[in-house]
């Protein structure tokens, strides 16, 4: 058993945290561009001219996932499961890589339904006040900053440990 | 560059010449109008409020954007990215002749609107009646017979779940000589047609409902099914003929869309006219106008008002009176592009100062630090260029090409100081084809970190003491010397007597400074213990406070960093194929993806220092924009040039 985790659970935990920030992220992001294309849906059957407005407020809460995914994707990499090097990584080594992505995988998550509510209320200011949506826009800017500070936290933190 | 000067007017003309004043006032475009103040307060009573026609002109306005609008929706203009708006000359524009015609062009379409909204009407009539009757289609019986001289007809349906056959057993059952005929059979329902002897109708009918048999409603109808629907789609095809030749007729005075967007725009110069008439107060024969000038157009407006032979008064505005000033910011080509941000915000108050020198070179540096990469930077200035020079739009799109030039431009610088190109991109391809390629860079950000780091917090302390200098400055403008030098050099001397004892030479300086802070800032409270307790309160916020602010500066670092981030992980991804149109594609829907979402994200956050940090500072906002009574149009632009 041992001799089992040491073989192969550095590789095994690198690549659990790792799968967690794409996965945690991506569900977060599903939930978050659900809010706002189900907010959008109501808009469209008034008016299905608005199409592309509606459509880049549905995306905005999508890029979580896009981030968890560069994360995961930069992760594996340095990690070696492309060129091979990764397995018998030792433990401390994966748990390493496993930390590194937990701030992208949590920041990740919890922003992006938050962000996809703001995307839903815009959708009401582009519904009523179709001039002033984009101040709506950079609402959801705001929330995005914070999904972005936990993609660098844990990109830096890669970057030392890579 | 700065608020300009504004002039009170206060002016009284011949009742007569009303019309022929504001239309000159109008074509100078100088004078906002203003709605007169109540009579006790001008001293003059017995003053009434001017009428107009405005009600009329909306009307009109009214019926031609209609016309407009169904013209639209038949014969859609086309449009597309570098369309600019027709042009008309000034003679045409201003033409009673031209508004004649046309609103008979809008009169015409609005009625051939209304007929085309009449026959949809009847369309959906007659395609109910086919959709209601094809179940009936092939009963032979016409639909008006319910009964003849010895037999019932009943006319009916059940619902899809009962079984027909069992319907037919069960009325045979009480009524021998009857005809159950299954008509037709649905998703939800069976039609029936019952015959039978009259005087079993009352017991068939009984039966019939235990089945959930409903009666069927022809209505008004006559005839059989078949014969009632050849005749409504014979009549639909009539009604589509009609349509196509009304929506011609509309199609063909599409031609005639810019003569209608002229009648718009000049009816709005007609109503603003009657608006800012409404504004007036009169007498029998003479009208008074209230309303705000600019100092630089004065000579202009009293050689109008000499030549109409008008009494007028100009006064400078009281100090009480600042709040209702309007605002005009007096500004170059170069700081006028930052009016975008400034309005977003709110404009300045009429004693505050206009911000748009200041925003404009610190929101580009900021843009620029954010954005950084020299691709991004070159796209965001060939977009600003054709704004600029291919579509000439007017407002706040124009500013907005404007900022886009600048930020482009600061991008680039940024993105040659880091040596991002598509992020890293062109290592990452010289990297495909076995070449090693090194940008030259002046920081790598992601090796020194740090550095950006700290760099960002130094502009940003920068930043935020140019904007405690302008307070000092308007603090000193207004004569307030003492509060200028306890509000603003008590904070400098402060961070002086930090530097001084981080450097290591001196505290001494640093601890003057608190206890001159404290006494600075106390000296509005009565008693010795308020004058320390407020002043140390002040100090806490101060402290916290700035150290917020300049923390809040990491987000260049932070937005630089991440931008750089995505870009590069796409440039990896689309290497990992080996394949260069795999590369290609990913490249493209990558890199316009991050574009977008760093244009926005980028836009939010210079805003944000602007707006939190730096006008937090110095900034009083809350003024009304000036808004001159002038001839504005939405739809054509007018030209100087003879027909």
């Amino acid at each position: 058993m041992g001799g089992f985790f040491n073989d192969f659970g550095g590789l095994a935990i690198g690549i659990l945290g790792s799968g967690l920030c794409a996965g945690l992220c991506c569900a977060g992001s599903a939930k978050g561009t659900g809010i706002a294309g189900e907010a959008g849906t109501g808009l469209l059957s008034e008016d299905p001219s608005k199409f592309a407005k509606v459509m880049i407020l549905q995306v905005l809460p999508g890029t979580q996932g896009l981030y968890g995914f560069a994360i995961w994707f930069l992760a594996i990499n340095w990690m070696g499961i492309f060129n091979g090097t990764a397995v018998g990584m030792d433990v401390a080594t994966g748990l390493r890589f496993a930390c590194a992505c937990l701030p992208m995988a949590l920041g990740g998550c919890i922003s992006a339904p938050a962000q996809g509510r703001v995307a839903a209320g815009t959708i009401n200011i582009l519904a009523r006040k179709p001039d002033d949506w984009f101040k709506g826009v950079m609402l959801c800017a705001v929330v995005e900053f914070y999904a972005i500070l936990s993609l660098l936290a844990s990109f830096l933190m890669l970057l030392r440990i890579k | 560059m700065s608020i300009v000067k504004m002039k009170k007017l206060q002016l009284f003309a011949i009742r007569s010449q009303k019309e022929e004043l504001l239309n000159e006032l109008m074509m100078l475009g100088c004078v906002e109008v203003t709605e007169a103040p109540a009579s006790e307060d001008s001293g003059v009573t017995a003053l009434q409020h001017e009428t107009s026609l405005l009600p009329e002109y909306r009307a009109q306005h009214t019926q031609l954007s209609r016309a407009l609008s169904a013209l639209n929706r038949y014969s859609p203009e086309k449009t597309g990215l570098f369309t600019r708006r027709a042009t008309v000359s000034r003679k045409s524009f201003f033409s009673e002749e031209g508004l004649d015609s046309s609103s008979a062009l809008a009169t015409e379409l609005v009625s051939l609107d209304g007929e085309i909204c009449g026959l949809n009407a009847t369309e959906t009539r007659e395609s109910e009646i086919v959709s209601s009757l094809t179940p009936w289609k092939s009963l032979a019986s016409p639909l008006e017979m319910t009964h003849t001289r010895t037999c019932s007809v009943l006319n009916g349906t059940i619902p899809a779940a009962a079984d027909p056959e069992l319907v037919r057993e069960a009325v045979s059952e009480v009524s021998a000589a009857s005809e159950t005929t299954l008509v037709s059979s649905g998703t939800e329902v069976h039609c029936l047609s019952v015959v039978c002897i009259r005087d079993d109708e009352e017991a068939v009918e009984h039966v019939l409902r235990k089945f959930g048999f409903t009666y069927v409603d022809f209505g008004q109808l006559t005839g059989t099914a078949a014969d009632n629907i050849a005749a409504a789609e014979a009549q639909l095809e009539l009604l589509r003929e009609q349509k196509s030749e009304l929506v011609d007729k509309v199609s063909s005075l599409s031609k005639r869309r810019t003569e209608l967007k002229t009648g718009i725009d000049y009816l709005g110069t007609k109503m603003a006219r009657a608006e800012a008439a409404e504004k007036l107060l009169r007498t029998d024969s003479v009208v008074l106008l209230n309303g705000w000038v600019p100092v630089p157009r004065v000579k202009e407006l009293e050689e109008l008002l000499t030549r109409l032979g008008c009494a007028w008064e100009l006064t400078d505005p009281l100090p009480e009176e600042a709040s209702s000033v309007p605002i005009c910011l007096k500004d170059n080509v170069i700081t006028r592009q930052a009016n975008m941000i400034t309005e977003m915000y709110s404009l300045p108050s009429y004693n505050g100062v206009d911000p748009n020198p200041f925003i404009m070179p610190f929101f580009c540096l900021f843009f620029g630090i954010m954005f950084a990469d020299l691709a991004y930077g070159l796209i965001l200035l060939i977009i600003g260029l054709v704004i600029k020079l291919k579509i000439k739009p007017k407002g706040t799109l124009n500013y907005a090409g404007g900022m886009l030039i600048a930020c482009g431009i600061m991008s680039m610088v940024f993105g040659a100081i880091t040596g991002n190109f598509f992020g890293d991109a062109i290592p990452v391809i010289a990297n495909m084809y076995g070449k090693t390629v090194k940008l030259p860079t002046l920081i790598d950000i992601f090796e020194n970190p740090m550095v950006v780091l700290i760099g960002s917090l130094v502009i940003g302390f920068i930043h935020i003491m140019v904007g405690l200098a302008i307070k000092a400055v308007m603090l000193i403008r207004e004569g307030l010397w003492f509060d200028a030098l306890c509000d603003v050099g008590s904070i400098w001397l402060l961070f002086a007597g930090i530097a001084l004892g981080a450097l290591g030479k001196t505290w001494i300086v640093a601890i003057v400074a608190v206890v001159l802070f404290i006494l600075a800032q106390g000296r509005n409270s009565k008693s010795i213990g308020g004058k320390i307790g407020s002043g140390l309160w002040e100090l806490y916020n101060t402290a916290t406070g700035y150290f917020g602010d300049i923390l809040s500066y990491s987000r260049l670092m932070a937005l630089m960093l991440a931008g750089s981030v995505i870009a590069s992980v796409f440039n990896t991804l689309g290497a990992m194929g080996g394949n260069i149109v795999f590369f290609i594609v990913l490249f493209i829907v990558g890199h316009a993806l991050n574009m977008a979402l760093n244009i926005i994200g980028t836009f939010v956050h210079t805003s944000r220092l602007q707006y939190l940090e730096f006008f937090g500072k110095f900034y009083r906002d809350g003024g009304k924009p000036f808004e001159p009574l002038t001839v504005t149009t939405n739809n054509v632009d007018i030209i100087n040039k003879e027909d």
